[in-house]
């Protein structure tokens, strides 16, 4: 995908870009807001990565700027001030997701993939299916190569979130947020507790895992 | 407080009370010299009318000296034709005692003791006199008697005239007196109301507010007014450059943060790796990661504490939000094999709050009992309106927090002994005290013999119970 990444930070910016262009992105670069707003206009991109403190032009002037000119396309909001009305602030300006500083490439990642392919939810689509792993949504049923398989309410929601993203990785804080809404890094194991509870159901009875850990990521279903 | 009745706040009110007690002590004194007055008045009237039967007495004397008995009775004779409305009384008596001249017949009683009721005086012809009593003096001449008296008449109705007076005068101090004491008083009531309230609303995390200051501001409420106002302005540029200093430090330490972290990202990620280096290098991220975590903890206790996300208050179903909780931690406790139990109440429980920092709140005091409590602990959560409010408890059977640590692990970064050697930052409890601050909750701490018994009772609210 086309990305476009403004970030004045240089380490910052040479992290980000090297490691999408390592994953196969094409990434162009601005260091300064006024490039970021004629580069946002010029070209056709898929997703944008916004700093928040730019020299020149700053990054929420940046984005309702590139918002105002008529550019719908996703951008995420990096920033290093994490308070409430930041992010609402930057949501508002029209950022479609907000990434607080330091963040790890994953989360970038796994949330900037998230954002140019959002889920279909198509209304018709009633049953998902990965592999030989298939949920029906009407019945609320799912089951593996045949076999039904019985899962609480919370794991269907959580095989239902893993499965609507199939292939892409999923971070704990995306699956906190998605799953139980909790915006806050519980202390416990809340996820992988889960997590492991589902792939008892899911994969031990099977030969083949469908839930894959991402080491220092997260989590991925595919076959 | 305002909806006190008027005359309980009066009654309650320091300067309304102090202003009253003054108005009483003047009065008191404005009636002591009013009496001390009307007294020495008395003592004058009734000297300057013995002073005046002892000046006649020496014209009688001498008259009898001159003129003898007929000049005194002569005398007498004239001296009853200017007697005003019988006020001056006379009567000569022989030396056995019969009357020999006077406007009066008999005067009844002891005469020697020199005073009369009018009572004991027989006119002669019609009494038109109005006295109480007469002033009598006895002159003897040779071996007659002659008594004259003075009515006291004049002496009462002076006194009476001037006790009036004084009596107005007394009633009229009084009640000016308690009716500037009662307006000086709350006066100063209402202007140390807007002192008190102002302080309120600071302590509320309201640093805009100032104590209104009157136009006259040279006495010692407006001096303290003003002291007071500079005291909370300088409060504000402090915690307005603790502000600034909190972003600067979340700015500035970010970006070194976000090096360190990409680094050892890319050092993790390197096929290069050595696979006894790989293990080092995933640690070392954690380790970055509890910093972090340290470091976002204390950005949100402090923005919290700052009241910021009081804008973003709505109704928030606390039911709900347990639910959610509920069904997140109900596996971590199966999974320590400790018994997790959720009791809520019958009504949907609402409060007023940011539904994030509610979550985070409960989940905190939630987990922080999954994580201190031994395995097989039992862990019970209720949600219950009581009529102070909805009511958050959360109790275990673990090994609990000793007496006195329990308002100390509120304080940031402090940790109860035992606990050190569990991971954590000392910053969970801190943030749920911030958190029920923020949404006026009070966070009580209790023994539930064993263990540890966590309530917050939030505010009950109209909308409290849809």
């Amino acid at each position: 995908m086309r990305v476009l990444v403004v970030e004045d930070d240089h380490e910052t910016a040479d992290y980000i870009t090297s490691s999408l262009r390592a994953e196969g992105h094409l990434v162009d670069h601005c260091n300064n807001g006024k490039d970021g707003f004629l580069n946002a206009l010029d070209n056709d991109y898929d997703v944008m990565v916004f700093d928040r403190m730019l020299p020149g032009l700053d990054g929420l002037t940046l984005i309702k700027s590139v918002r105002g000119a008529g550019v719908d396309t996703p951008i995420m909001f990096l920033s290093a001030m994490d308070g409430i009305n930041d992010r609402v602030e930057g949501l508002q300006a029209g950022s479609d997701d907000y990434l607080i500083k330091p963040f790890s490439y994953h989360e970038l990642s796994a949330r900037l993939t998230a954002l140019v392919r959002r889920p279909p939810l198509k209304a018709e689509e009633t049953i998902l299916r990965v592999a030989d792993l298939e949920m029906n949504l009407i019945r609320r049923t799912v089951s593996r190569d045949g076999t039904p398989i019985d899962l609480q309410p919370r794991e269907f929601g959580l095989l239902e979130y893993l499965m609507r993203n199939a292939d892409r990785v999923l971070t704990r804080t995306m699956l906190l947020e998605a799953v139980w809404d909790f915006h806050f890094d519980p202390k416990t194991s809340v996820v992988e507790t889960h997590i492991s509870r589902l792939r008892n159901k899911i994969d031990k009875p099977f030969s083949v895992e469908l839930i894959h850990t991402i080491r220092g990521a997260g989590y991925s279903l595919h076959e | 407080m305002n909806k006190t009745p008027l005359l309980n706040r009066l009654r309650r009110s320091t300067s309304v009370r102090l202003s009253l007690r003054f108005a009483l002590l003047y009065s008191l004194l404005t009636a002591l010299v009013f009496a001390v007055a009307y007294k020495m008045a008395d003592y004058e009237i009734t000297h300057w009318i013995k002073d005046q039967l002892i000046e006649e007495e020496a014209v009688f004397v001498g008259t009898y000296n001159t003129r003898g008995l007929d000049g005194v009775i002569a005398d007498l004779e004239a001296y009853g034709i200017f007697n005003f409305e019988d006020n001056r009384i006379s009567l000569l008596l022989d030396a056995d005692g019969r009357r020999l001249a006077g406007n009066v017949s008999r005067i009844a009683g002891d005469v020697a003791s020199g005073y009369a009721d009018a009572s004991a005086i027989a006119f002669i012809g019609p009494d038109e006199n109005d006295s109480f009593g007469f002033v009598l003096r006895n002159i003897p001449l040779g071996s007659n008697t002659l008594v004259l008296g003075t009515s006291t008449y004049l002496q009462a109705e002076l006194l009476e005239g001037l006790g009036g007076g004084l009596l107005t005068g007394f009633i009229f101090t009084l009640m000016v007196g308690a009716g500037a004491g009662i307006a000086v008083g709350r006066r100063t009531e209402h202007r140390l109301r807007q002192v008190s309230s102002t302080l309120n609303h600071v302590a509320n995390g309201d640093l805009e507010a100032r104590v209104p200051l009157g136009r006259n501001d040279a006495d010692d409420l407006s001096r303290l007014s003003a002291e007071i106002n500079r005291t909370i302005s300088q409060l504000q540029q402090l915690v307005d450059s603790q502000k600034q200093i909190s972003a600067d430090i979340a700015h500035d330490l970010r970006t070194p943060m976000q090096r360190i972290w990409q680094r050892l990202e890319a050092i993790g990620q390197s096929p290069e790796l050595p696979e006894a280096l790989a293990g080092d290098v995933y640690e070392t991220i954690d380790a970055a990661d509890d910093l972090i975590e340290t470091f976002h903890a204390l950005l949100r206790i402090s923005q919290i504490e700052a009241g910021a996300r009081r804008e973003n208050f709505s109704q928030i179903d606390l039911i709900a939000v347990l639910n959610r909780i509920e069904d997140a931690y109900g596996v971590v406790a199966e999974e320590k094999n400790q018994t997790l139990t959720f009791a809520v109440g019958p009504n949907p429980l609402s409060v007023l709050g940011d539904q994030q920092l509610l979550t985070q709140m409960m989940a905190n005091v939630i987990e922080n009992a999954l994580r201190h409590c031994p395995p097989a602990a039992r862990i019970e959560v209720a949600l219950f309106l009581r009529n102070d409010g909805v009511v958050f408890t959360v109790s275990d059977n673990g090994q609990g927090i000793p007496e006195q640590e329990r308002q100390k692990v509120f304080r940031r970064f402090y940790r109860v002994e035992k606990s050190r050697t569990t991971p954590g930052n000392g910053l969970g409890l801190s943030l749920v005290k911030a958190i029920a601050d923020l949404h006026s909750a009070v966070i009580l701490l209790s023994d539930n013999r064993p263990g540890l018994n966590v309530t917050v009772t939030f505010p009950k609210t109209s909308e409290t119970v849809n």
